[in-house]
């Protein structure tokens, strides 16, 4: 084997080892004093709370924290290798802002319309879901010609359609009144403590698609990085490749943010550090990038649990306040290396 | 709106002692005797809830801390949420769960608390399934911004915490304010617009209409609220211009940027408000919390829409 | 199998860049194009390859439009080395390589696949590059090593049994010292000695002389002429066509094939033709 699939498999098995630790921990972690090892020696009365703590409250959490870390990760790699920037971030696709200006319509003009009720609080995911694909399906028609879809028009239209939304959602902020103001300000900084066992459930099939998208893609992503004129001349279907590529990132980010709320600097960092240490094979980079997203954010969200208790932090301050100079050590060290 | 004589207002006062009773024989649901130790009790959502002697409580929402304060019951707290700023001691006090509609399950139940009373309004609700899902008791208060409502509240609050005299005592309190009250405005009538502004944005004031706290508070004092529409709207300076009010009502937090931003709005100079620089500043929890504290804060402010100074 | 060029028309930007051209390339042949710069050569090989649509005219594949074939099936008989390869950044130089099998790859087991990826690259003369990133070569080396991927796309194809397919060459010596241009000229040679068949764009007009079975000039837009090198590059070609000085053509003496001294001196004002 070459140097680089040996070093493969070492990072394979050692996230693998990270993964489960980092669940296992993140299990034993809360607020309350439930250990772990309550579930083998349940204290009496304090059996039902073990139940209830570790079952209800921080099993879902950990899952949807996990899956949250893989999707954004994937979708944030996929994005990267399409665009061949390492700076491309699954919001550019749209996608987030979308689903950010979904949300807050059902945040701040509030529950008139029959079925808004008949969802009720299911409203903000599907709405955010429905958003977020209108607003990918939008992008890549306004970017495909003649069957043939230009990266730098879709990736420019991305920009413009978040400053757009942006400012849509600027207009509800203005006429919402506090306690919308305060929902919509909390879904932006994103929190898994909404997660349950049926949200997931609501997820997983967007992710399943996802997951089976970046497995075909993994090998096409590593050709267009030679240019798409090569990847076509290789045999490749570019023009399916660069749709079904779309469809992986919103399948991965929209439900996700749907849920969960805004959560940045996981899908632009974790792909980077994966790609320091492995290279740039998409084979590798999309599993272990999956792996160690999730692990970061399960790792961020126990933070988040605990740091403030009995309050709780929004996740996404703590990816941002790790991420940020994560980021820039990363820009600085490519910089140096005459990377990017 | 249409002022009250003086005979109405004796029928508000029996209407209130009425709400009273009736809140009280509601809420007199089976008890095993005074003093018990476990009772059943029924709250805004219709559920059975079993409580305790209370003596670890999460208040969730600040009209709920208020009233437990009012109640002597403060030392019965251990925690409270960030919209509890009346007392001020209270946040100082008291440990903190964030914000009410962020709640964090597993947070609360760190605490140990033997009851949570919350606001109806708290979120966000698949915490609010795991608490209510443990074994700590979970009773939900309603958040109706009525004068009726504020004594219902008090009394219920009173009798989760079997502490009947301070909670007749706080209702005759409140019932007196409101007696104050409606004297005083059937000894003053008035046709005083009032708008309320939330705060100022781009320079434009962000409006209180109907079906807000706000409203509640303009109407109870005697005021008549202007705007005709509902929840919050930014009013450009035409639509300022055509409600006329005669008087802003505003939060004293935000009151130094609103008075600024409104003096030099020109259209607001051209409402009788703007010409008589009447712009009312008053705390927002004690104004809008229709907790023990709001017939209160209602009396005041229809004093000094009066023109008596409070 | 051919694959030709049939009463092509490229137009780009309401210009006219190439007319009339009806080229086929034979199986067994090196094909060399030579031209003044902007004459249109590389336009033609990329219409060729199918990475370009032409305007008028088709081209065939074994008698087959390529515009109907699909992209994965055309990657079975034709690969093409263009002249912008991006660096490919932070990939092996092997890994990069075993990428020109392209869709195919599951044909070969992954050993198989290494074999033949590291003989292409000894081929290639980067047997001490294989496992260095892309971005530390030269520009010459990163150019042997997509055409070590170029080469690979055909080999893998082959294993099925399919023939040897054509290799689409543009200014595949562009960046490399005279050692290594005649290495990859032998080795596009090689591949039409198998049965292949081989078009390169070339610059360099002894190159293209010493290497091609069948030379093409192309010039604004058309064929000018084709031919065996010694039938086409004659000294009317020189200094119509490419505006060189009398008495620059020559004849090799053991091959016969003609080669080109451009200049006697430098400095010296010789007697020039007309302008082309």
């Amino acid at each position: 084997m070459t140097g680089a699939m040996s070093r493969a498999t070492w990072l394979f098995a050692l996230l693998g080892v990270l993964l489960i630790l980092t669940m296992l921990l993140a299990l034993d972690t809360g607020a309350t004093t439930v250990r772990l090892r309550d579930l083998w020696h349940p204290a009496g009365a304090g059996g039902e709370m073990t139940q209830l703590v570790l079952r209800d409250i921080r099993g879902p959490r950990i899952v949807m924290a996990c899956l949250t870390g893989a999707a954004l990760a994937v979708a944030g790699t996929i994005m990267q290798g399409l665009f061949r920037n390492p700076l491309a971030d699954p919001g550019l696709a749209g996608v987030s802002s979308a689903a950010a200006l979904a949300t807050a319509c059902i945040i701040v003009l509030g529950g008139s319309g029959a079925w808004v009720s008949w969802l009720g609080r299911w409203a903000i995911p599907c709405a955010g879901i429905a958003g977020s694909f209108t607003g990918m399906g939008l992008l890549y028609l306004f970017a495909t010609r003649g069957g043939v879809t230009s990266m730098t028009a879709m990736l420019l239209a991305g920009v413009a359609f978040g400053a757009f939304s942006g400012a849509l959602t600027g207009v509800l902020i203005f006429r919402a009144n506090d306690a919308a103001l305060r929902d919509l300000t909390f879904w932006t900084m994103g929190s898994f403590s909404g997660a349950t066992w049926r949200g997931i459930g609501l997820l997983v099939p967007f992710l399943l698609v996802a997951g089976g998208l970046a497995a075909y893609l993994a090998a096409p992503l590593n050709a267009m990085l030679l240019n798409e004129h090569n990847a076509h001349l290789m045999g490749y279907p570019v023009e399916r490749i660069k749709s079904l590529s779309m469809l992986a990132v919103a399948c991965a980010t929209g439900p996700t943010v749907s849920l969960v709320g805004a959560i940045g600097f996981v899908g632009v960092v974790v792909p980077h550090l994966v790609r320091l240490v492995v290279g740039p094979d998409h084979r590798i980079v999309l599993p272990a990038s999956a792996m160690l997203g999730a692990i970061l954010l399960t790792g961020a969200d126990t933070m988040a649990r605990t740091l403030a208790s009995p309050a709780e932090v929004p996740v996404g301050i703590v990816t941002a306040l790790l991420g940020t100079p994560a980021f820039v050590w990363l820009l600085a060290r490519s910089h140096r290396t005459g990377i990017a | 709106m249409v002022d009250k004589p003086a005979h109405h207002g004796r029928m508000e006062m029996g209407r209130r002692l009425f709400a009273c009773l009736l809140a009280g024989g509601m809420l007199a649901t089976p008890r095993t005797g005074w003093g018990a130790e476990e009772d059943t009790v029924t709250d805004c959502r219709g559920r059975h809830v079993k409580i305790g002697p209370a003596r670890r409580i999460a208040s969730i929402g600040g009209t709920i801390t208020e009233t437990l304060y009012a109640l002597g019951a403060q030392d019965r707290i251990i925690a409270v949420d960030i919209t509890s700023t009346w007392p001020e001691q209270a946040l100082r006090e008291k440990k903190s769960v964030g914000y009410m509609r962020a709640l964090s399950a597993e947070g609360i139940l760190s605490l140990r608390p033997d009851l949570m009373l919350a606001m109806n309004d708290c979120g966000p609700p698949p915490v609010l399934d795991q608490l209510m899902a443990s074994t700590v008791p979970v009773v939900f208060v309603d958040a109706t911004p009525s004068e009726d409502a504020i004594v219902a509240r008090t009394r219920f609050i009173a009798s989760l915490l079997d502490a009947r005299t301070a909670g007749t005592r706080l209702c005759a309190d409140i019932s007196q304010h409101f007696d104050m009250l409606t004297q005083w405005r059937a000894a003053h009538p008035t046709t005083k617009r009032v708008l309320f502004v939330m705060r100022m944005s781009n320079n434009r004031p962000m409006v209180a209409g109907t079906g807000t706290a706000a409203d509640a508070v303009i109407r109870l004092a005697g005021g008549s609220n202007p705007a005709a529409f509902e929840g919050y709207k930014i009013l450009d300076q035409e639509a300022l211009i055509g409600l006329q009010p005669d008087a802003v009502l505003t939060m004293e937090q935000d009151a130094p940027q609103v008075r600024a931003a409104l003096l030099g709005n020109a259209g607001f100079r051209l409402t009788p408000a703007g010409r008589n620089q009447a712009i009312i500043a008053m705390e927002g929890e004690r104004l809008l919390g229709f907790g023990p504290r709001t017939p209160d804060a209602a009396l005041e402010l229809a004093r000094r829409l009066g023109g008596t100074p409070a | 199998m051919t694959l030709e060029l049939r009463d092509i028309i490229w137009r780009q930007g309401g210009r006219e860049i190439l007319h009339d051209i009806t080229l086929p390339f034979a199986r067994g042949n090196v094909t060399a194009i030579i031209g003044p710069n902007g004459a249109g050569k590389s336009s033609l090989l990329r219409l060729a390859s199918g990475l370009s649509t032409p305007t008028g005219g088709r081209v065939m594949l074994d008698g087959r439009s390529i515009a109907t074939l699909p992209a994965r099936k055309l990657a079975r008989h034709r690969a093409m080395l263009t002249q912008e390869s991006e660096a490919a950044g932070q990939f092996l130089v092997r890994q990069m390589v075993m990428m020109g099998a392209g869709m195919a790859a599951h044909r070969l087991d992954i050993v198989q696949q290494g074999l033949l990826a590291d003989a292409l690259v000894r081929r290639v003369g980067l047997e001490d590059f294989a496992n260095r990133q892309m971005m530390t070569l030269s520009g010459g080396e990163r150019q042997r090593a997509h055409l070590a991927r170029v080469l690979m796309q055909l080999e893998v194809a082959m294993t099925d049994g399919t023939l040897p397919g054509f290799l689409l060459l543009d200014e595949p010596i562009s960046a490399q010292d005279p050692a290594h241009q005649a290495l990859v000229l032998q080795l596009a040679c090689q591949h039409a000695r198998r049965g292949g068949g081989v078009a390169i764009v070339l610059h360099d007009l002894n190159w293209a002389a010493a290497c091609a079975d069948w030379l093409v000039v192309v010039h604004r837009g058309t064929i000018h002429a084709q031919g065996p090198p010694e039938t086409v590059l004659t000294q009317d070609l020189a200094c119509d066509i490419f505006g060189l000085r009398q008495g620059c053509v020559h004849r090799h003496e053991k091959t016969a094939r003609p080669f080109i001294l451009p200049h006697d001196n430098i400095d010296e004002e010789t007697d020039r033709c007309t302008s082309p």
